[in-house]
């Protein structure tokens, strides 16, 4: 059963949680990749610089670039039961992606590490209003978060 | 299923590369801020909260340029934020700083929990005018960087150029854009994706939406006397080449907003 991470574009390092999530750790074999995928980035408004920096930052990673439709080479990778691990987002392009993929296998988003601690859903109606809630929590290292939180 | 290439023999071989693999990408050339693992150390190592926190609003102070690299992921806000007070006395000198690590965190949040507002208005303008009053297309002369205003046509051409603007020059140009020149902030918006390195749907057109009024009580204008004050010499402020930015607040307000003054 394969194992496929997939790394976009809002996610590019080797260090994040992603790569410690069980379904990775307890696979036997993970294939790490990235899809360049004009449909995307266009639909996404991403210009040349943009996509030079984002190339320039997958050489850096431990990932295979493989151009294409995420979602048909994501699926074609996986085979009719692997499981895909990947960054959570809130990008309207990716979660639409991920809602696809989600009706075909497993598919895990695994959060970036926390940056402030909110007991509800923060009041989004202005930015202070948020900042007021988070501050406390945001000017502490690790958001003030136990260390078994981060990353998790 | 083949692998693309990660090995080339200089950049521009790299910039070619995506140039033939992306051929509908706006631009013409790469930025210079490289997206590299080196890049980003260099700039963590810069980091100086304290210094950012007195200077952030001049355009040659000591802002982070890693934009970038937050925007992609390749640091987490944790980091920056856990780094930035690491190298402050004092907490409160790291305030500005993850203050504004927080807007991004923000504008995360706001996509989340309203996806529809990344392309349409959040709430109604407070300029006296209606949606159906500013113009859906950007404007060709703002599109060339050739609007015969010198301060904005020298912002327009450091972000087709480089990629990168300095946060206040953002909010200059897309004052300009929207309020002296009545364009949809969509349009606006839809510009600067195409040309920043660290473009982000969230915290870019949220931040449109703030300058054109559609999330915020008012509408944000400047003045030449402003920029004069934060850009130094990195862009043209003489007064007779920016004639429709040199006004005092008041008279700007009157001009730009005139029925705000009916309905007072």
């Amino acid at each position: 059963m394969a194992t496929i991470l997939w790394m976009h574009d809002g996610a590019l390092r080797a260090d994040h949680p992603m790569f410690e999530c069980q379904p990775i750790q307890s696979a036997d074999h993970v294939k790490t990749v990235f899809i360049w995928d004009n449909d995307y980035f266009a639909a996404a408004e991403m210009g040349l610089k943009q996509l030079v920096f984002i190339y320039e930052a997958l050489i850096d990673l431990p990932v295979e670039i493989i151009e294409g439709s995420t979602v048909d080479v994501l699926r074609q990778l996986a085979g009719e039961d692997g499981t895909i691990v990947t960054a959570s987002s809130s990008d309207l392009g990716l979660t639409q992606i991920m809602s696809a993929l989600n009706t075909s296998h497993r598919l895990y988003q695994v959060a970036d590490e926390s940056f402030a601690r909110l007991d509800k859903t923060p009041d989004l109606r202005r930015f202070f209003r948020y900042w007021n809630k988070a501050k406390s929590s945001a000017m502490q290292h690790h958001g003030g978060l136990p260390d078994f939180w981060i990353g998790s | 299923m083949e692998s693309l290439t990660k090995t080339f023999a200089n950049r521009s071989a790299l910039v070619n590369h995506v140039k033939t693999l992306s051929p509908q990408a706006t631009g013409e050339d790469a930025s210079p801020i490289e997206g590299s693992q080196v890049g980003l150390v260099q700039k963590l190592d810069a980091l100086d909260p304290a210094a950012y926190g007195r200077s952030r609003n001049f355009i040659n102070g000591s802002v982070t340029r890693l934009s970038p690299f937050i925007r992609h992921g390749m640091v987490s806000l944790n980091r920056v934020r856990n780094i930035a007070l690491d190298r402050v006395t004092r907490n409160s000198d790291a305030e500005k700083l993850i203050q504004e690590l927080a807007w991004r965190e923000f504008w995360q949040w706001v996509r989340r929990d309203h996806p529809d507002w990344i392309w349409h208005d959040a709430e109604p303008y407070k300029t006296g005018f209606a949606p159906r009053d500013y113009a859906d297309a950007l404007p060709q002369d703002i599109a060339a960087g050739q609007t015969g205003v010198a301060a904005i046509d020298d912002i327009i051409a450091i972000l087709t150029s480089t990629g990168y603007l300095h946060n206040h020059l953002r909010m200059y140009l897309a004052a300009y854009v929207v309020h002296w020149r009545r364009v949809k902030w969509q349009a606006g918006a839809r510009f600067m994706l195409n040309h920043l390195i660290d473009a982000d749907a969230a915290s870019n057109n949220l931040s449109w939406q703030w300058i054109a009024s559609t999330y915020s009580q008012k509408p944000y204008i400047f003045n030449l006397d402003n920029m004069q004050k934060y850009c130094g010499d990195v862009i043209n402020t003489q007064s007779q080449a920016n004639q429709v930015l040199d006004a005092s607040y008041e008279v700007l307000t009157a001009r730009l907003f005139p029925q705000l003054r009916e309905m007072d």
